[in-house]
């Protein structure tokens, strides 16, 4: 009988998770032409119900925290997906989709929607090598699609990044310096 | 030597530093304030430094700092203990600490019963009546103890902060290499953001050197470092780098070869193990040839277990037998593949259970195995000219990469070889007339794999790889996938139900990664109808004496049966074996940390009383235990 009551449980919480105007999913997907994946307005209630509990939970500076979770094929020591949520508004305002094996994000950067950007760092990147750089796609709701360190079509990248552009200044300052006098 | 960092919150403005240390005025070591980027939030902050300080004066120290910010005068303090530490004149004393990745209790207890079970053609077990007639090398070392390996941050630690504790006598952070966390630590560790455009938030933890620097730097002691792991990876990385997250291979790589504690000069006079492709030029993001910068600093390089058999003198030597196709990965921190070097399973062409995967050594065919990597890195680093000592850490690192994926054949014969590797050391340390040599054996973490019993599943069920049953649960947080192997009631889970304790999906590698479960009794297609799986009896195995392995099949094989309850570590504590000058010091239970200034005490001590401990416990007339 328990048994049944638990998986009538499941049931309900596997149903789609409607916010605001997309369905959310674990992992980006395009859908009839257009990008489905978190809109950054889902509460911590929501993820849970659409990513389970995390592996670990944990605060991080001063009004962060950071819900990390293993899913699919990953690596013991690494993450599958890590959600940063505002302490002090329950705001979620990134989450990274980190890939064992790095893979190809291009259906998610349509040339026309992109713009690449390279870390200035400290300029010693050797000759021959690329400096590190991503590409950036401007998403509904003030969200950034960051492909870290995949600059042009074809180059696979081990990082996307989902964020809320409030936050770029507090993790990417060089990055929202960029935007800013790209406007 | 240590990082002392200062970082001062909500201030728009920072003057009149003034920093002390048991009265001795440090002001002047520390760097102008800089604007820094604390907590990941907007205010106004500051970090001063002074790296790569040392105190010289044992004791309790007090260093007081005082300076004035806009808000006024801020003021704080610390007690740092100081030990004195000094070798006299004349004593050398070698330290070769063997680490068995996740190797806790039952990976000890699985080795010895999977090896000192012999069956001879006569039928003469080498275990009878609950006793062995010979024991592990490990067992046969007479002090033992067990060590705790809880991290600041997690009961259940990883290979990065657990080495630290061994190698810097410090707790940190999970895959936290000899530093300690930090307020820019917001930018990168908790959001998955590891990259080259958070490496300067990255770079800045305070570090604290470990003993293999330490005893390089002051004592000109000769290091190494031996793993079957890539050279890269965390339990090797702990002894000659300093990183705040262990995948930053390119950066430990580049430690190895300009080490931050020695002015730049090489951590080690030994290194051997797989994972080529941050020391090369195509698997770097700065071109740099790591390979070749030892080269020109008179190192010889070798590739083979062939090349490797003709190393016999004291020349510096690295030795990388496995590489994958060097290229940077996209982090820019790290390389794509970090190439582990094949298990000892794999090495010796046995054949893998039907759940395990199938051998690929590829064009890696002449690995050696790691006794032979013990013993070629004693011989470079016993024979410098200078007659120097010397401190060598071996890893046996697939005991936890087989584990993992719950593969008990992989990581059983593992721990075999790695007995075997500790046993080279003993013969060489009993050898040496002077008796220097202190033999350390212990494991960085536990795994969950278990002892259950034996099972006899034939040859033909265990190896069959037609032969599986597919077990699915749909759930609401995902379908959960399982596959059943006829060897799942044999060397990996016999008799007992795989437990996947984690939520939505596995805590390793997801459902479909994760090994077979219980099946259900009675289908038409469980592999396990045709098997009879018991709790009674005695493993029984065959010694494949051109390897000096026991053989995983033939006629007469009873297997051990084990299982697992997690595909991940665990919190629980380690045993520690220890055998030489000082080795009574490693009794008892201790925090892992304790394992350092241990070392470091044998070192430095006189040890001769408490050794004498142990040759009485050795000598006295009592029942031994049989086959040590």
């Amino acid at each position: 009988m328990l048994q049944a009551r638990l998986l009538f449980g499941a049931l309900i919480l596997s149903a789609p998770l409607v916010c605001a105007d997309q369905t959310t999913a674990a992992d980006p997907k395009i859908e009839k032409g257009k990008l489905q994946w978190f809109s950054l307005l889902e509460t911590p209630a929501q993820v849970e119900a659409v990513l389970g509990k995390p592996a670990i939970a944990a605060s991080s500076g001063s009004d962060h925290l950071s819900w990390q979770f293993r899913l699919g094929g990953t690596d013991h020591h690494d993450f599958s997906h890590v959600l940063v949520f505002r302490k002090s508004t329950s705001k979620l305002v990134s989450v990274t989709r980190l890939y064992e094996e790095e893979q190809s994000v291009d259906e998610f950067f349509p040339p026309a929607e992109t713009t690449v950007h390279q870390y200035p760092g400290d300029g010693k990147a050797a000759a021959g090598k690329d400096s590190f750089g991503v590409r950036l796609r401007r998403l509904s709701g003030g969200r950034l699609l960051i492909a870290m360190g995949s600059t042009k079509p074809g180059v696979p990248t081990g990082q996307l990044v989902l964020m809320d552009e409030n936050e770029l200044t507090t993790i990417y300052r060089w990055l929202a310096e960029q935007l800013r006098q790209r406007r | 030597m240590v990082d002392l960092v200062l970082e001062v919150r909500n201030a728009a403005s920072v003057s009149g530093l003034r920093v002390t240390a048991g009265g001795v005025d440090l002001t002047s070591k520390f760097s102008a304030p800089a604007k820094a980027e604390l907590d990941c939030d907007a205010t106004s902050d500051y970090v001063l430094r002074a790296d790569l300080q040392s105190f010289n004066t044992p004791g309790t120290v007090k260093l007081e700092v005082s300076l004035t910010t806009d808000q006024g005068t801020v003021s704080d303090a610390r007690d740092i203990t100081v030990y004195e530490f000094s070798i006299p004149s004349g004593r050398r004393r070698n330290v070769v600490l063997f680490v068995g990745d996740a190797m806790g209790t039952a990976y000890r207890d699985a080795a010895r019963l999977v090896s000192r079970a012999i069956v001879d053609d006569s039928g003469k077990s080498s275990f009878r009546d609950g006793f062995f007639d010979n024991l592990l090398e490990m067992d046969k070392m007479p002090v033992a103890g067990m060590a705790i390996t809880h991290g600041t941050d997690s009961i259940v630690p990883d290979s990065a902060n657990t080495g630290a504790s061994w190698a810097s006598g410090n707790k940190t952070f999970l895959n936290a290499i000899n530093v300690f966390t930090d307020g820019t630590d917001c930018k990168w560790r908790f959001n998955g953001q590891q990259n080259a455009a958070n490496l300067p938030f990255m770079m800045d933890n305070p570090r604290v050197e470990n003993l293999w620097q330490y005893l390089k730097r002051r004592f000109g002691y000769r290091t190494g470092i031996v793993s079957t792991a890539a050279v890269t990876d965390a339990t090797p990385a702990v002894q000659g780098s300093y990183v705040s997250f262990r995948q930053m291979r390119l950066e430990v790589a580049k430690q190895f070869v300009s080490n931050p504690m020695l002015g730049g000069r090489p951590a080690f006079d030994v290194i051997l193990g797989g994972g080529a492709d941050p020391f090369l030029p195509g698997g770097r993001t700065d071109g740099r040839n790591l390979v070749g910068e030892l080269q020109s600093m008179g190192y010889r390089y070798v590739t083979t277990a062939s090349e490797l058999k003709g190393v016999n003198f004291g020349q510096p030597t690295i030795g990388l037998f496995k590489s994958g196709t060097p290229r940077p990965a996209s982090n820019g921190i790290a390389t794509a593949t970090d190439a582990n070097m094949d298990v000892a399973y794999d090495k010796l062409k046995m054949q893998r259970p039907a759940s395990e995967p199938v051998a690929n050594l590829g064009a890696f065919t002449d690995q050696p195995m790691l006794d032979l990597m013990t013993e070629k890195a004693i011989d470079v680093l016993s024979s410098s000219f200078a007659q120097v000592p010397f401190i060598l850490m071996v890893e046996a690192a697939s005991i936890d990469k087989q584990s993992h994926p719950n593969q008990a054949a992989g990581t059983i014969w593992d721990t075999i070889e790695f007995d075997k590797a500790i046993g080279v050391a003993r013969a060489w340390a009993a050898k040496r007339p002077a008796k220097d040599t202190l033999v350390v054996v212990t494991a960085d973490h536990d795994q969950s794999m278990s002892i259950i019993g034996v099972s006899n599943t034939a040859d033909t069920e265990y190896f069959d790889r037609n032969k599986s049953e597919k077990i699915s649960f749909k759930t609401g947080r995902g379908d959960q996938d399982f596959t059943v192997w006829g060897d799942s009631y044999s060397n990996a889970r016999a008799g007992l139900p795989f437990i996947n304790s984690s939520t939505g999906a596995s805590n390793n590698g997801g459902s479909t990664a994760m090994p077979g479960t219980h099946a259900a009794r009675g289908s038409a297609t469980d592999p396990a109808s045709s098997t009879y799986s018991t709790y009674f009896g005695n493993p029984a195995y065959r010694l494949d004496a051109a390897t000096g392995y026991p053989m995983n099949s033939g006629p007469g094989i009873r297997r051990l049966a084990v299982g697992f309850r997690t595909g991940d570590h665990t919190g629980s504590s380690v045993p520690v074996t220890a055998e030489g000058p000082g080795a009574l010091l490693f009794t008892g239970y201790m925090d892992q940390t304790e394992i350092m200034f241990k070392m470091a005490f044998a070192i430095s001590s006189d040890t001769a009383e408490m050794d004498k401990m142990v040759d009485f416990l050795q000598s006295a007339k009592f029942p031994k235990t049989p086959g040590k």
